[in-house]
């Protein structure tokens, strides 16, 4: 039996937070330097991946982030059948759960409305990190 | 994006239970020693390699890109590590031994080319899903190993024989220890191609865990995804190996070219072998500023999947000229090709330089990106730099 994504999103959250708690007393950090090091690892809201905070995102983070990094969303582009064929085909093949038609609404529309597939190019500019700094 | 390892906090959220390497916290999701590479991805680990550090002779580990499509395995013991034999059209099946493989066999050191089938996948439009693999996906390391040619002959391969596939030790992202991660494989004639190994060393030193070791098929040439890491069964098919990922719209592009956005059935799907014609351009490093009365210096490197790489050109404006660049003879066969050449530019400002290498069979990469696939696999479209004269 599978565990409900906010349950168990809210189970790891605590183990986070005991584990932290424990690397505080084994190390004895400053509350600076903990910050610094350990923010990627509890995943608090403030730093879940880098969603675009936009309706939906939450979900979005309790339902995608069991298997694999919330990078893995955040780096895809598509329109709603795009999204809606990935997260089927998670469903059928990589052990994911079946969504409420509510919930799988407000994923649907945050991903294709802040994650489309944007316009149309044969071969884009190089990114601006390849580009020469301007002296 | 630079991820510093930070051992010591990893270590203890690993008190809880959490049985993972000490790189696989996001802060630091690989080892320091591949610090320069981008992260595509934290789990699964998914990481490419700037073009300007890809200008080494032979990848170095450090600069080899990563690519996973589940978790790493628990252990990458050399002592206990078995690789079982077997499969329909195996003859004699049996097991060996990194001791027995490396006692039994002929050893042989090749540099082979890799590169992800995705690799320029981000070109893709509509979109492509998938790691966003820009250029990186590529490496020419110097592998060490035995031919998986003796290896499968001893075991007897059978005229049945079609396909050769792997299984190895990585694991399910979802954790579920029913499914396999990836289970692919080549046809018997490329198993059995002198090039292709089963390799126990890169460039002269155990196989890092992060590349397959202890153990790990390198087949050169084709979609690096049929060089299984962490290889602990081999099985010789009577048909096409029907494993993870050798389905569907994994490493497989349409038969017939669609148009773009098209819907393509399974059956309408047909397995990537060769990888196509390609070269990056690996000095100078894109963005770099220039004096006008100087020439540049152009490097890289050209490679064509099973074929060889027969000449190259550069233009220095936007393709409407080009100019030959000098392309070297491979170290062996599906080993990459040094280019290089100099080029003279007439005036100031933004330029950009582009580099096209050209097949024995006389095919070219495009300046645009090519045929479009539902994952977005093949583009091969000539390598840009941008330079500013001044």
């Amino acid at each position: 039996m599978r565990l409900p994504g906010d349950f168990k999103h809210a189970v790891e959250s605590v183990l986070k937070i005991l584990a932290l708690l424990l690397f505080v007393l084994l190390i004895g950090a400053t509350p600076l330097a903990v910050a610094q090091t350990t923010e990627p690892i509890v995943e608090t809201p403030q730093v879940a991946g880098s969603l675009i905070r936009a309706p939906g995102w939450e979900l979005v983070h309790a339902h995608c982030s069991g298997c694999h990094s919330i990078t893995l969303v955040t780096s895809q582009r598509g329109e709603r059948p795009f999204w809606k064929e990935l997260i089927r085909w998670m469903q059928r093949t990589q052990n994911l759960w079946q969504f409420e038609p509510a919930t799988e609404e407000t994923i649907l529309n945050y991903l294709a409305t802040n994650y489309g597939a944007g316009r149309p190019q044969r071969r884009a500019p190089l990114a601006a990190d390849l580009l020469p700094v301007a002296r | 994006m630079k991820r510093r390892t930070l051992l010591t906090s990893t270590l203890a959220l690993g008190t809880f239970g959490s049985i993972r390497p000490v790189w696989a916290s996001p802060a630091g999701v690989l080892p320091a020693y591949k610090d320069d590479l981008l992260v595509l991805n934290e789990k699964p680990i998914n990481a490419e390699t700037p073009a300007h550090l890809l200008d080494e002779e032979l990848t170095s580990a450090s600069h080899m890109f990563v690519r996973n499509n589940g978790l790493l395995p628990l252990s990458f013991d050399a002592h206990s590590w078995q690789v079982a034999i077997d499969g329909e059209a195996c003859l004699h099946p049996r097991s060996f031994s990194l001791r027995d493989l490396k006692e039994t066999f002929t050893w042989h050191e090749l540099a082979l080319q890799l590169e992800c089938g995705g690799n320029g996948r981000s070109e893709f439009y509509p979109p492509a899903s998938g790691n966003q693999w820009t250029t990186g996906a590529i490496s020419c390391g110097l592998w060490g190993g035995v031919r998986l040619r003796d290896v499968l002959e001893v075991c007897g391969v059978a005229d049945k024989a079609v396909y050769v596939g792997y299984y190895g030790t990585d694991r399910h992202l979802s954790g579920d220890p029913g499914k396999t991660v990836i289970s692919r494989g080549v046809p018997v004639a490329k198993a059995l191609q002198p090039e292709t190994l089963l390799a126990l060393e890169l460039n002269g030193e155990p196989i890092p865990d992060l590349h397959g070791g202890p153990l790990r098929l390198v087949c050169g040439g084709y979609p690096a995804s049929v060089s299984g890491k962490w290889v602990n069964r081999l099985v010789i098919r009577d048909r096409v190996h029907d494993g993870e990922k050798m389905g569907g719209d994994s490493y497989r592009i349409p038969c017939e070219a669609v148009a773009p956005g098209s819907e393509v059935t399974d059956e309408e799907m047909c397995i990537i072998e060769s990888m196509p014609v390609r070269s990056l351009i690996t000095y100078p490093q894109s963005g770099v500023h220039h004096p006008l009365d100087q020439s540049l210096v152009l490097r890289g490197h050209g490679w064509a999947g099973e074929r060889a790489v027969a000449s190259a050109v550069v233009s220095i404006d936007f393709g409407q000229t080009w100019l030959p660049a000098t392309v070297n003879s491979p170290r062996n066969r599906l080993a990459w090709q040094r280019i290089q050449t100099n080029v003279r530019f007439k005036s100031r400002g933004y330029h950009e330089v582009w580099l096209k290498a050209v097949d024995d069979l006389g095919v070219a990469q495009p300046m645009v990106v090519p045929g479009w696939n539902p994952k977005g696999y093949l583009n091969n479209a000539c390598h840009r730099i941008a330079v500013q004269v001044v």
